[in-house]
């Protein structure tokens, strides 16, 4: 297997043993060769470009003067905004935008020398699991062309699995960033709500979502993390982090963690990943990790929790799409039918049926049997996973079943939201969650997920860290 | 809504206060999806709610409002890209690629 860390090609470029063109240009041939085939970019740069803020790096390191990510190809969802490239989340109502601003993570990178290559596909506005409902072409998965990547940050799990990247940006709704990493074989970890701006991420689901950090490895999504967290006056939401160095850390010692597993959300998953999870926690267990039995009652009712606030909140995001201020335009009629056509042009099908699902759920006669009843769900979904992350990290599988085929989950919604089975927990309650690579099944990749307490984000990288020296896996990519 | 009671009229209302317009195809799948997706939706009134107070925001205990009130505002004329044509504002993303 081929392995590539972005640490350590930042220690390369340090001890000059690497340049950041001729790193590039090594980029750039993957990306010639695998793009074609896996679709993972919406937009990407000219390597002249590319080359241009390479020899920028060059220049930055020969002064003394590297940033902490100087010379790294970073990718960035396209539902964040950045000025030199268009904005689409995917979908054709914003086909053509190009914002008037850059997100608030998209200057953090650019100060820390990050060079920002392209923008990657995903659901149309992150509504989805697989990739498949981008308003543009889906996303295939490196692993296997025949497989979804996970959704909805596909095309940022896609190209880090390729090597088209050395780091990227997700955002995590409900496992937007943790489904991909399971499927492709990557890391991907949701931080605290509130620690990483939101300012300039297209808004699917304000109370759930996160921009979130996506990488070949556990150390590398820290060191991605460490630049883009912090607490901005501009997202209202926004939180202090707490302050631990997190790349620089050490493998969890094993007699120090204590893990939960919750057997009965693993009934109903594939054997193949239930075996392949219980391998990671055995071998845990066996280096000293106290590993136990716990119960989370209300999980059973927290993906329909999930998806009445994520429905209801989208109906509310996307009323901003009136066909007057962004490119879709109506062609006739009074103002109301001039609106109903240009975002009946420019959604898709699964957009459209978040939208009426949110209006329903929403509206009178309905809310509080549908709205109202699920804010108050969410309420002990989050006390009982706060409660249990006081006391251990919570494991899961990061999916109960391996990627499915292109076709197979989008007929379905149930089926697909089914997917999200064990994501969904960790944006309700707002803690931080990891998802690494546990294994594979017959080339297939399988992740496992980790949740902790609000700010557990220094437990979650010691513990990936330290299942990383059992699975091998750091860094690895398809080939 | 019970059962399959998704009916014409009750999408047509759904679609109207949605401001959107669906071809027949999409309103057929619509219509079938609400029912099973609404019945999936009602399982959360399977749990004791009763005397639960509704969570809206995770960190609640923490919310404060913004030091700076209203009173910041932004030239929309000093954003990038914009340019001012004859006293009105011509904004960069007008224009579909495809």
């Amino acid at each position: 297997m081929i392995r590539e860390e972005a640490w350590r090609i930042l220690e390369e470029y340090k001890t000059g043993g690497l340049d950041p063109v001729d790193h590039a240009a090594k980029v750039y041939e993957r990306i010639a060769r695998w793009e074609p085939q896996v679709n993972a970019f919406i937009e990407i740069d000219s390597f002249d470009l590319v080359e241009w803020m390479a020899e920028q790096a060059r220049h930055a390191y020969s002064a003394g003067e590297a940033g902490p990510l100087e010379g790294l190809l970073v990718a960035v969802k396209d539902n964040i905004m950045t000025t030199r490239n268009v904005t689409t989340a995917a979908s054709r109502i914003l086909d053509g935008f190009i914002p008037p601003y850059d997100a608030t993570v998209v200057k953090k990178l650019a100060r820390a020398g990050a060079l920002i290559h392209g923008k990657t596909n995903l659901d149309e506005f992150a509504m989805g699991s697989t990739t498949e409902n981008s308003g543009f072409f889906p996303t295939r998965n490196p692993w296997s062309l025949d497989r979804v990547p996970g959704g909805s940050s596909g095309g940022s799990g896609a190209v880090l699995a390729y090597g088209g990247a050395d780091l990227a940006l997700g955002s995590d709704t409900g496992g937007s960033v943790r489904l991909p990493a399971t499927y492709t074989g990557t890391v991907g970890l949701k931080p605290t709500y509130g620690t990483v701006s939101r300012y300039g991420l297209i808004p699917y689901a304000n109370s759930l979502e996160q921009i979130s950090p996506m990488a070949r490895s556990v150390r590398d999504v820290a060191l991605l993390l460490d630049v883009i967290r912090g607490y901005d006056p501009l997202d209202a939401t926004s939180i202090e982090p707490e302050d631990t160095v997190l790349h620089r850390l050490e493998p969890a010692d094993p007699g120090e963690v204590r893990l939960c597993i919750v057997p009965e959300l693993l009934e109903g998953a594939d054997k193949h990943v239930v075996s392949i999870f219980y391998n990671v926690v055995e071998w845990l267990e066996a280096q000293g990790t106290l590993v136990e039995e716990a119960r989370l009652p209300s999980a059973r009712a927290a993906l329909p929790t999930y998806y009445t606030l994520a429905f209801s909140e989208a109906a509310s995001n996307l009323a901003r799409y009136d066909g007057i201020l962004y490119p879709a335009k109506g062609e006739s009629g009074n103002w109301e039918e001039y609106m109903a056509e240009a975002r009946g042009r420019g959604f898709g099908l699964e957009v459209k049926r978040r939208i009426v699902m949110g209006v329903y759920a929403l509206s009178e006669g309905y809310r509080d049997e549908y709205y109202l009843a699920a804010a108050k769900a969410r309420r002990l979904v989050r006390d009982e996973i706060l409660a249990l992350t006081r006391r251990c990290i919570i494991a899961l599988p990061g999916s109960p079943v391996l990627p499915p085929r292109l076709g197979e989950a989008l007929d379905d919604p149930l089926k697909l939201f089914l997917m999200d089975a064990y994501t969904v927990l960790a944006n309700l309650a707002g803690v931080p969650a990891l998802a690494q690579p546990a294994g594979f099944h017959e080339e297939l990749p399988v992740g496992v997920q980790f949740m902790a307490g609000k700010h557990g984000e220094p437990a979650l990288i010691r513990l990936g860290l330290l299942v990383e020296e059992h699975t091998g896996l750091a860094g690895v990519m398809a080939e | 809504m019970q059962g399959n009671d998704c009916n014409r009229e009750t999408l047509d209302r759904l679609l109207a206060l949605a401001k959107l317009k669906v071809s027949n195809e999409e309103y057929d799948r619509i219509c079938r999806d609400l029912n099973t997706v609404a019945g999936y939706l009602r399982q959360v009134g399977g749990l004791e709610l009763e005397g639960v107070k509704p969570l809206y925001h995770v960190w609640e205990e923490g919310l404060r409002l913004r030091g700076y009130g209203g009173d910041r505002r932004v030239d929309v004329t000093e954003l990038a890209g914009v340019e001012v044509e004859d006293g009105y504002v011509r904004v960069p993303w007008r224009g579909a690629r495809r």
